[in-house]
């Protein structure tokens, strides 16, 4: 099976009524940080979606710009799940969470500079070795520009993709609110960005906290949004989108109607 | 500047150690204005606060509860003694109840609940997601507990569902069920003790020993149907 379409995001919350929904439902995403090394009601729901849908798997943790080592332990333990479940590629964020064995659990932006980009792309392929499947990186969001930057964020992205030979996995929330924090031109990030790298398309909604906009996952996909998500399908065609739904979590049909919509926009395009 | 050098200033400044302007002075200038920089360690104080609410519900309660705790201020106290170290978002609380523990020696009108709270939401934590290939009997999937509080009744008088608890020590059977899988926990006896240790091929000794061959067959009857053993 092949993932396509519109997928959400396998969340306990939904368990067993996911299983049950008639509802279109395209893929599924889950966190494999949610599974590794545990059993469960949860790993039995995680097996019978394998069942039923593609897969698609997206992790927080490798933490794929720190400078620790490569946490092997988990890698070891995280191979034989992603191979059991057949899901086509490892992705993962461009950042780190993890410093000096302090594991801070966000998604911290490394600074945009030749040395980082050497550094990431270079775990970057060790992680795809380790786990003997292709690896994406996700563009994150970054509130501040890192002491030692150089680049600009999209075309740090791009010389990580590029170096690391990675996929990219877009997050059009992620770039939107940067351009926005940041003031940059949302035509011309894009248009630097490695396009041709992206497998996979990452939707969600945002709020705004002051004079910054926070990637929050807990709120609908805003129209602004939706358009250059428009204009992204445009550019690329087909590609795998996933609603995030992390906070606020809602019922599943809301998650669901928003996926419709969402959908509703890929087929105008492509049509 | 270095990306090592950066790493170097990074780690104490999201750790809330060090304020921005010595991340700065040790990393280099930024463009963003120090309010953004100071963003990131905001974001990792937060969740932590967020995790470990999230993970023992009932021990964030005690504390709002409590007179001379405040819950941001002992949340940032134990991260500072236990950092954050492994993958697991909820393994942050891991070290929880042994940290309240250590920490109500210093401070004897701490509740005793708190730590056994934190531990109860550990074990929970614990046995929902232990390997499925685990055996029957203690291990992962079930855990033995005893409580100094009647913990369970703490956690119902805290949810409002209950009156407060007479705080008479509990030993506690912390489980998944079999079928179900579901997180179950139920006091036990000492005949449960019995079950359990001679499943483990312990031999009896002193008043399991002296519990009649019947008794033990009836609680092993009851564990199986309790869903706490295969049946």
């Amino acid at each position: 099976m092949t993932a396509q379409g519109v997928g959400i995001g396998l969340r306990p919350q939904y368990g067993e009524e996911l299983m049950e929904t008639e509802r279109q439902v395209d893929f599924l995403e889950f966190i494999p940080e949610n599974y590794v090394g545990r059993g469960g009601k949860d790993r039995r729901v995680l097996y019978g979606a394998a069942e039923r849908w593609p897969l698609l798997c997206h992790g927080v943790s490798v933490s794929a710009g720190s400078p620790d080592p490569l946490d092997r332990e988990y890698l070891d333990q995280l191979r034989p799940l992603l191979h059991d479940l057949g899901v086509p590629r490892y992705t993962d964020h461009l950042c780190f969470t993890a410093v000096g064995g302090f594991q801070s659990h966000q998604l911290v932006p490394l600074p945009f500079s030749a040395e980082a980009v050497r550094h990431a792309a270079a775990r970057i392929r060790q992680i795809s070795e380790v786990l003997e499947l292709p690896v994406a990186v996700e563009n994150v969001t970054y509130y501040a520009v890192m002491p030692g930057t150089e680049l600009g964020h999209a075309a740090f992205v791009r010389a990580v993709c590029e170096e690391a030979d990675c996929g990219l996995l877009l997050d059009v929330n992620n770039l939107f609110i940067n351009c926005s924090n940041h003031g940059a031109d949302l035509q011309a990030e894009l248009d630097q960005l490695p396009l041709d790298r992206v497998c996979h398309i990452h939707i969600a909604g945002h709020v705004a906290r002051g004079r910054r906009l926070i990637d929050h996952h807990g709120a609908p996909t805003s129209s602004e949004v939706l358009d250059l998500y428009a204009e992204v399908v445009r550019r690329l065609g087909d590609v795998p989108t996933l609603l995030e739904r992390d906070t606020n979590i809602p019922p599943l049909d809301e998650v669901l109607d928003e996926a419709d919509a969402i959908r509703a926009v890929q087929r105008e395009v492509l049509s | 500047m270095s990306l090592r050098r950066f790493f170097a200033a990074v780690e104490p400044f999201l750790q809330g150690a060090v304020g921005v302007d010595a991340f700065l002075s040790q990393a280099g200038p930024s463009p963003s204005p120090e309010e953004d920089l100071a963003f990131y360690p905001s974001l990792v104080a937060f969740d932590q606060q967020r995790i470990l609410a999230e993970l023992c519900p009932m021990v964030r309660r005690l504390v709002d509860q409590t007179d001379g705790l405040e819950w941001r201020s002992l949340v940032r106290e134990f991260v500072a003694a236990v950092p954050p170290a492994h993958w697991s978002v909820p393994g942050v609380g891991e070290q929880l109840a042994d940290w309240l523990a250590t920490r109500r020696e210093a401070h004897p009108d701490q509740p005793v609940a708190l730590e056994a709270l934190a531990d109860l939401y550990w074990s929970r934590f614990t046995v929902r997601t232990a390997p499925d290939n685990e055996g029957p009997g203690i291990g992962q999937r079930v855990l033995l507990r005893h409580y100094q509080v009647d913990v369970l009744g703490h956690e119902r008088h805290l949810r409002d569902e209950g009156p407060p608890p007479d705080d008479r020590p509990r030993t506690l059977i912390v489980f998944r069920h079999w079928d179900t899988l579901g997180v179950r926990n139920q006091v036990a006896r000492l005949s449960s003790l019995a079950v359990l240790a001679q499943l483990a091929g312990h031999t009896l000794a002193g008043p399991l020993a002296a519990l009649p061959a019947a008794e033990l067959e009836q609680e092993s009857a009851r564990l199986i149907a309790r869903g706490v053993l295969p049946g």
